[in-house]
């Protein structure tokens, strides 16, 4: 009795201890973090650029007929947006799409997140009649980015932090570290946050494809192998009319295709705890996914998908991949490296020319500072 | 990767059980995000629905059918009209039917990556179909009839009056019905030439065939169930507004 109680005291402390040494840890799945960033950035820009061209009537003066439904969404970003004329929508518009090239290649990437989720979440709600199942994802997606260190590997930030450290340019300011993308936040904290983002992501991943494959296994048509024929029917889903027919045609495409959907939705969760079936769970999840944006016309969202699966991939895996394309890519990769410090540049130096001595000015004459 | 030189110190144990706290945070919301994508069972009701939703939205709101891609088995059409005034000859013409989703799927056609304006007038036609099959037939009568004298956000009082057990259907439906009016009023502009006195619309349905009947009947051998509504009073858009509309549809 006396060593039950002893280890029904000590087992939770040992868990927390373990729970405290993991969390605390050195970072994991940082190239999956890189790729989720990557790819929802991508997500997010190829839903801005195809609606660019129509943003007025999606989103701006054009939508006031929309303006019920908007009045019903809770988001406080909605009011950056409210009544502003189409050059300001444009202007905004802009500089979401220009954060989320920013978040793609990892420049100053945690500002970057933080204006592509206000940006992205600003313009898409502005019509919710038109919203895709997507937006909910992406918008997730980037709220547990902000908490993980996305920008540990294939971004510009990593570039720029490993020629200072190389050329020992010594240590700048907090605030010029932030900006730079550098770790300003305590290592313990910052491995913290990092795992609690990794935990609640993968948590959530994990949930919608465990509840998207429950739901769809509870209907008849999922079990018989022919759910996606009636959505392949309709308009909207049906790009290539020739693609979709010769997929509904032909029954064992169909069933294929269908319980492929199903099964990596359902079997996501549980395939993930063994190293070989969680390649098999990943690989095939990304595949459904890349067939679908094209037969449905859904690539934006299958992006967001494909980026989310991507942070289950092991560290080696990509470790591998990173090894693979740095051999083959790396003169293209430097070439374009050193294009990109000569724009950053040329930048600070229409700054240095422009904008400073503006600011001194003003500060000199207006502020008398 | 910190430029810092200084080697790291151990984290303090009150580092560590706050970071283990936050770990813990993020679990709770993982928790409660599970029961409120759980259908409904006594558990989930332990949270009560309106603690969950206050929860979720608006930034964690997701829904169990999010994961696409979702079985879809009807087909939507919205059509207009509208009764015309030529300003400079007074003269009144009604316009013929114009199915804007026909035009929409035009535009879809061939486009992987289409934008989501094509789809604004069958987003409409798929929320006015269900919301009228939230009211009931005295409920469908009345929005069969021409409200063109009053403000069509006016119809809510007169549809409550024909049930008023059914407050939510009835709200969503004069929303709809509202959005539906300015839509077809500021397509309508942009098509025909002239003042906007008032507009009609009629959104239809018809659900795609089993699959098992594929090699005799398609979704596009069916004809569509219409829902008609009466006329409603022309909206009258901004400029800037109307002018975005008119850019779009291609006066």
């Amino acid at each position: 009795m006396i060593d039950l109680a002893q280890r029904l005291t000590v087992a939770p402390r040992r868990w927390t201890g373990a729970a405290e040494d993991w969390l605390l840890a050195e970072p994991r799945a940082l190239y999956g973090a890189a790729l989720c960033r990557i790819g929802t950035a991508l997500s997010v820009l190829g839903l801005l650029v195809s609606n660019f061209t129509s943003r007025e009537v999606w989103v701006g003066q054009g939508s006031v007929w929309a303006e019920p439904a908007r009045a019903l969404s809770q988001f406080p970003e909605l009011a950056l947006l409210d009544g502003v004329s189409g050059d300001v929508l444009t202007l905004f518009y802009v500089v979401t799409m220009l954060s989320t090239v920013a978040l793609a290649l990892g420049w100053h990437t945690k500002a970057a997140n933080v204006v592509t989720l206000i940006g992205f979440i600003a313009v898409v709600a502005q019509n919710p009649v038109v919203g895709d199942e997507g937006d909910n994802l992406v918008r997730i997606t980037l709220l547990w980015l902000l908490l993980m260190r996305t920008a540990e590997h294939w971004s510009l930030d990593a570039r720029r932090r490993e020629l200072r450290v190389a050329s020992s340019s010594g240590s700048a300011s907090a605030m010029r570290q932030a900006w730079d993308g550098e770790q300003v936040l305590p290592g313990w904290l910052s491995s913290g946050l990092h795992h609690v983002g990794l935990i609640g992501l993968m948590t959530q991943t994990v949930l919608l494809f465990t509840a998207g494959g429950l739901d769809k296994v509870s209907q008849d048509i999922w079990q018989r192998g022919t759910a996606l024929y009636s959505t392949m029917q309709l308009p909207e889903f049906r790009p290539y009319p020739w693609l979709s027919d010769a997929v509904s045609s032909s029954s064992v495409l169909l069933a294929i295709l269908t319980y492929a959907v199903l099964l990596t939705q359902l079997f996501f969760a549980p395939l993930l705890l063994n190293p070989i079936t969680r390649r098999i769970v990943l690989a095939a999840a990304i595949a459904v996914n890349v067939v679908l944006a094209v037969l449905l016309a859904l690539p934006w969202s299958s992006l967001a998908y494909i980026a989310l699966a991507g942070l289950f991939v092991s560290t080696e895996t990509y470790e591998r991949l990173d090894e693979w394309v740095r051999e083959r890519g790396a003169p293209v990769g430097d070439w374009l490296a050193l294009r990109s410090y000569d724009v950053q540049d040329a930048i600070a130096a229409v700054l240095d020319r422009t904008w400073w001595p503006a600011v001194d000015w003003v500060r000199a004459t207006v502020f008398r500072r | 990767m910190s430029v810092t030189s200084a080697e790291p110190s151990a984290p303090r144990p009150w580092q560590r059980r706050l970071v283990v706290l936050l770990a813990l945070a993020a679990v709770a919301h993982s928790v409660v995000i599970a029961f409120w994508l759980s259908p409904q069972s006594p558990v989930r009701s332990l949270f009560g629905s309106k603690n969950l939703t206050t929860y979720v939205n608006p930034y964690f709101e997701q829904s169990w059918s999010e994961l696409a891609p979702n079985a879809q088995f009807v087909d939507e059409s919205f059509s207009l009209r509208a009764q015309v005034k030529d300003d400079e000859t007074g003269k009144i013409t009604m316009s013929e039917w114009v199915d804007v989703t026909a035009v929409e799927d035009d535009s879809l056609r061939h486009d992987v990556d289409p934008a989501r304006a094509h789809l604004m007038a069958r987003k409409l036609a798929t929320n006015l179909n269900g919301a009228m099959y939230g009211l009931n037939a005295k409920q469908r009568a009345l929005v069969r009839e021409s409200y063109t004298r009053e403000p069509i956000a006016q119809l809510g009082p007169r549809l409550l009056g024909a049930g008023n057990d059914r407050l939510g259907a009835v709200e969503t439906y004069v929303a709809y019905d509202v959005m539906a009016t300015r839509f077809a009023s500021m397509y309508a502009k942009a098509r025909f030439d002239g003042r906007i006195l008032k507009v009609q619309y009629l959104v239809g349905r018809r659900t795609v065939p089993p699959a098992a009947d594929r090699g005799t009947t398609t979704v596009r051998d069916k004809d569509f169930n219409y829902f008609r509504f009466g006329f409603r009073r022309g909206y009258d858009a901004s400029f800037e507004a109307q002018t975005a509309f008119d850019d779009y549809v291609g006066k």
